[in-house]
């Protein structure tokens, strides 16, 4: 293998931030909030919401990021280097590989993703979209991303192949670029674009007022009040549980046709409304889970990206500030726009009933594509957004490639042409499985999401955490985040960081494990352990690429020679 | 919209938009005062 190449850096710390920004930006942002907070009840969802911002949101974010700086300051750029050079023992470095692996696996069906917007941008643009009814852009989904059967898109019926290539060659293209010239110059131009866009589709959201004079009650006015309004009206089941929700702002009718229409989806269940008061939504633990849940997937938490990134910002600049100013750029993204735009643009369009209890991809691909149809001027909007969609994937989906590419780089040394080369053919192998398998109702992707996308994130964290607190021991780590720093961190973190966060942390996890395991056994889970080929394929694909990543650890000579110095307050060498 | 929910709103989306503000005010001005350092 060739030599180590140039060591890279951000050019500027506002490059970094937007960065971070933009790795954290995604459709979790634009379609998954809006959905939780409206069935939650904005203000019992928000009170939990940001006290899960505050306990565990910027203490986790500042613990990856001063993990991160460190370990770049003695050489390292991945979870797998960082944690070996930090705790000095080579376990660690194995344990580390999930931060490389679940990324560029995220990034295998984040790619299939990502062609969906670009996709529905070309097709809005060009006026594919103009349908009239539910059931014609239910139709319209279902073809294009070919949810009919396996290999559907490969056969020359949609259009997401070309979508998905272009999506690919783009990722590959930046990344290759390198992270400077390539992420951060890209995060620069596309970061004020995005927001430029999200306000202009905003404003047009806000000022539709009544679109319809038949229907008086959708209007803007009471798409806010669904979306921000704290008591709601749940509609349980007989023996209590929560199927459904009508907002407090329903009128009669909307409640009777809510009430039937879920009715139908129970018919052996007796379903009948309970008003939920502010006090009683903050005493559900489901609203504190779904709250804490959404913080972690909001700002990246765990993905392994923070580290990388934050291990190319200079030791003595500032990482304290900069991660508070990343994360409060996408809460301002998340609650400031998206918050207003999406959810009150589908009930002013098409009333309570048709934007209640949409899934995330529900609401993104199925009620926004009919909102932008009944908006005036609605085909120059939904080109606008689902344009805005894709920045906001791409700036996500190149994060999740940089660790892989690094870990490439770092331990086979190799230049970024070859580690590119090797990590575009793993992932390209990865999305082509993703895609092919989309029978059954997408259970590739969604496999995919539910094992590396959600159960690998708890498990990098509580590294993180103990890496944190037991290994470096939270003082030595404090020093370290309060270095350059423009703000000195309050005291009282420590406290937060050595117990508050992992507690939140442990609890958000139990629940999800008691969940989809204890309490019913999660398709997800079921389909691999029944040996459906849709789920097991891809999952064997993520483990062979990690069994590469173990071997390639294992026979690097790069880090195993480094002598560690014994020094009485655990600093680290400098390399 | 009820009152409560406005007040919800406002208060969310203020919180956000400040917190942001004052961060980016902070970063910026960091990064003028190094920038006349390094001139001088």
């Amino acid at each position: 293998m060739s030599k180590i190449t140039k060591k890279e850096s951000w050019n500027s710390n506002i490059g970094a931030v937007l960065a971070v920004a933009g790795s954290a930006i995604g459709f979790g942002n634009f379609l998954r909030f809006p959905g939780l907070a409206a069935q939650y009840g904005g203000g019992a969802f928000m009170i939990a919401y940001f006290t899960a911002f505050l306990l565990m949101g910027i203490p986790l974010s500042w613990v990856e990021w001063t993990i991160g700086r460190r370990g770049g300051r003695v050489g390292g750029h991945t979870t797998a280097s960082i944690f070996m050079l930090i705790s000095r023992s080579p376990w660690w470095k194995y344990m580390g590989l999930v931060g490389v692996v679940a990324p560029l696996s995220i990034s295998m069906y984040y790619m299939y993703l990502e062609g969906w917007t670009l996709g529905y941008a070309w097709h809005t643009a060009v006026g594919d979209l103009s349908l009239s009814t539910s059931e014609e852009f239910g139709n319209f989904f279902g073809n294009f991303v070919g949810a009919g059967s396996n290999g559907a898109i490969f056969s020359g019926e949609s259009s997401l192949l070309i979508f998905f290539a272009i999506a690919l060659l783009c990722n590959f293209y930046l990344i290759y670029r390198g992270v400077s010239k390539g992420i951060e110059w890209f995060c620069k131009l596309s970061m004020p674009i995005l927001l430029i866009t999200a306000v202009l589709v905003l404003i047009r959201v806000l000022t539709l007022g009544t679109p319809d004079a038949a229907h008086p009650e959708r209007n803007v006015n009471e798409g806010l009040g669904y979306m921000w309004n704290p008591n709601k009206v749940e509609l349980v089941t007989e023996s209590g549980k929560t199927v459904n929700m009508i907002p407090a702002s329903a009128t009669p009718e909307q409640r009777e046709e809510l009430i039937k229409r879920t009715q139908a989806q129970y018919p052996d269940e007796k379903i009948s409304p309970k008003n939920i008061s502010l006090l009683e939504g903050l005493m559900n633990p489901e609203l504190w889970i779904a709250a804490a849940g959404q913080i972690f997937y909001s700002l990246s938490l765990g993905f392994g990206t923070i580290c990388t990134y934050a291990s190319y910002v200079n030791r003595r600049k500032d990482i304290a500030l900069a991660s508070i100013t990343a994360n409060s750029a996408n809460e301002v993204v998340e609650v400031g726009i998206a918050g207003m735009m999406i959810v009150p643009a589908a009930v002013s369009l098409l009333g309570v009933v048709a934007a209640a209890g949409a899934s995330t991809f529900g609401l993104g691909f199925n009620v926004l594509p009919q909102v932008f149809a009944a908006m005036p001027m609605g085909q120059f909007f939904g080109t606008l957004f689902f344009f805005l969609l894709f920045l906001a994937a791409i700036t996500s989906s190149i994060s999740l490639l940089q660790p892989a590419t690094a870990f490439m780089e770092e331990f086979w040394g190799m230049r970024r042409t070859q580690s590119v080369t090797i990590i575009a053919l793993f992932m390209c192998v990865g999305a082509m499985l993703v895609a092919w398998f989309t029978g059954d109702n997408l259970i590739a992707l969604d496999t995919m999401d539910f094992w590396v996308g959600t159960l690998s994130l708890y498990i990098t964290s509580f590294m993180y955490l103990t890496l944190f607190n037991v290994v470096w021991r939270s003082d030595n780590a404090l020093n370290e985040l309060g270095r350059g720093a423009l703000f000195t961190p309050p005291s009282f973190m420590k406290f937060i960081i050595r117990w508050v966060t992992p507690t939140i942390l442990a609890c958000v996890f139990g629940s999800w494990l008691y969940k989809n395991i204890f309490v019913e056994l999660s398709p997800q889970v079921s389909n691999v352990l029944e040996g459906k080929i849709g789920a097991v394929v891809p999952l064997c694909w993520v483990g062979i690429f990690a069994l590469f990543c173990a071997l390639v650890a294992h026979t690097s000579t790069r880090f195993h020679n480094r002598k560690f110095k014994k020094t009485p307050d655990n600093r680290l060498p400098i390399s | 919209m009820t009152l409560a929910g406005i007040i919800t709103m406002v208060l969310s989306i203020g919180f956000v938009w400040t917190l942001f503000i004052v961060c980016c005010r902070k970063l910026i001005k960091n990064r003028n005062e190094s920038r006349d350092t390094s001139e001088s």
